[in-house]
């Protein structure tokens, strides 16, 4: 497919949605392809993950009407761009809301930047409300992180019932997979949960993301774990992942 | 905490959601495919070169690359062993390697090859491959080509085996120079209908 928009979702917090985003997009870039990533969470956290500002992309993208190539920053990398997000992300929010914007405004503000780059991934934030159903429905692979905790674990239901609704809708995308992320396999719950989502969801599972407290230090940092710990486990899961996302985008 | 009761939904995501598949490979069924001396090896060509040998079947209208492939080393295995001297590989030494690299030139017989570094290069994942440069008309990109070169694959060997060469890079040799005989007319490729 041209220009694979694959977005990393769940309503849950903290369960590594940004991690994944940014490493998965350093790690693309990396292999030379062009890569953008969307911060769709007002918490702006992709840009500090990678030590840049954030600036009110996204809000740039959506509300104001700027042409799409404005509204991206540098991120001193080579091959990988930025759209950022900071609070005026949830105003945008609240103006699609309140003006009733149709599912794709995402997808069509993002259209003219397809030439341009071979991914773009999208982070989200851990809430429902407008702008996620919007990047979801722009997205052509869904990526859904779940912690391997009980918690965690329990709110899975309520993304694939998103999804679900989405797909009723008519959206084309498709759920890529559900990525355990910090797996401990000397914990019960983490063994526990991992089985769980063995038995449930056998079609649909990425091998799981250890934790690793490395991918905290990177966030500090503003590194990611390519230019930190690699090789090394946590890295070899992530290369795992982007070798599997990459498969997938050729489908 | 009891894992037990989380209610399971009847309907597991991949039936309620489309689920991504990775693209298959297209089966191959056709008996020819499936013998064993036919099957697809793959080979590290020039892609410039490659692409001329795609050109050379577009050109003649022959669907399959293999078969151009083929009358191209079939010409050159043939004029190596008639002896002539455009066809003669010469080699020398890798000191990074078993086996021997191409001297294309005479005047760049003397080159030397960039030193491998020794600890493998982990920095992106993927080891890298030990750089086989060869300088001259080799140049440009290097691609991972798959053909079928069937009992012509076997002789292809048996030069590579005489000369210590690798295969690609023997492959390489035969296929460039018997393009450039095509190119300057010294033979032609015909189609023919194989007899039911
Ligand atoms: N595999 C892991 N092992 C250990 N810690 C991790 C791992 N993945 C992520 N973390 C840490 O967990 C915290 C939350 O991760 P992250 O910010 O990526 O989650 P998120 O889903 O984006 O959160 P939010 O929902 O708030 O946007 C971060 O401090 C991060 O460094
Ligand atoms: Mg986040």
């Amino acid at each position: 497919m041209k220009c694979p928009k694959i977005c990393f979702v769940n309503q849950k917090g903290g369960v590594g949605k940004t991690t994944s985003t940014i490493t998965v997009a350093d790690e693309l870039a990396r292999r030379g392809k062009r890569t953008l990533v969307v911060d769709f969470d007002p918490q702006g956290q992709c840009a500090v993950a990678l030590n840049i500002p954030p600036q009110p992309g996204v809000f740039k993208l959506l509300i104001s009407g700027s042409a799409p190539a404005d509204c991206i920053n540098e991120t001193g990398r080579p091959n990988l761009a930025m759209i950022t997000g900071d609070r005026s992300t949830a105003t945008a929010q609240i103006v699609l809301a309140a003006e009733n914007r149709p599912f794709d405004t995402i997808r069509q503000a993002l259209k003219p930047l397809e030439n341009q780059f071979d991914y773009i991934l999208f982070d989200t934030a851990p809430s429902v409300g407008g702008i996620q159903e919007r990047a979801v429905w722009a997205a052509n692979l869904i990526v859904i992180p779940v912690a391997t905790d009980y918690l965690a674990v329990d709110s899975l239901g309520k993304t694939l019932d998103m999804l679900t609704a989405l797909s009723k809708q008519g959206w084309q995308g498709k759920l890529a997979g559900i990525l355990p992320t910090m797996y401990d396999h000397v914990t019960n719950e983490s063994r526990k949960a991992y089985s769980y989502l063995e038995k449930n969801y056998p079609e649909t599972l990425f091998t799981p993301i250890r934790r690793a407290t490395i991918l905290r230090d990177c966030i500090a940092d503003g590194l990611t774990i390519w230019q930190k710990a690699a090789p090394g486990p946590v890295a070899d899961d992530y290369r795992a992942l982007v070798d599997q996302l990459m498969k997938l985008s050729r489908s | 905490m009891d894992w037990n009761r989380r209610p399971t939904s009847p309907l597991a995501p991949h039936e309620l959601i489309p689920v991504a598949q990775p693209k298959k490979r297209p089966a191959q069924k056709r008996s020819w495919e499936q013998l064993p001396e036919n099957a697809v090896r793959r080979y590290r060509l020039p892609e410039n070169l490659y692409g001329k040998i795609c050109a050379i079947a577009t050109l003649n209208n022959i669907s399959n690359v293999s078969h151009v492939a083929i009358q191209l080393v079939d010409y050159a295995l043939y004029q190596h062993y008639q002896g002539n001297p455009e066809f003669q590989l010469s080699t020398r030494p890798n000191p990074q390697g078993r086996k021997f690299l191409l001297a294309w030139k005479a005047e760049q017989s003397n080159w030397n090859p960039p030193q491998n570094k020794l600890a493998p290069d982990f920095e992106r994942g993927k080891q890298k491959r030990k750089e086989k440069v060869l300088p001259g008309e080799y140049g440009g990109k290097i691609k991972d080509v798959g053909l079928r070169l069937s009992t012509t694959r076997l002789r292809l060997k048996d030069l590579a085996d005489e000369t210590y060469l690798p295969i690609s890079d023997t492959l390489t040799f035969l296929l460039l120079k018997a393009v450039i005989a095509y190119e300057n007319g010294l033979f032609s490729l015909e189609l023919k209908q194989i007899p039911a």
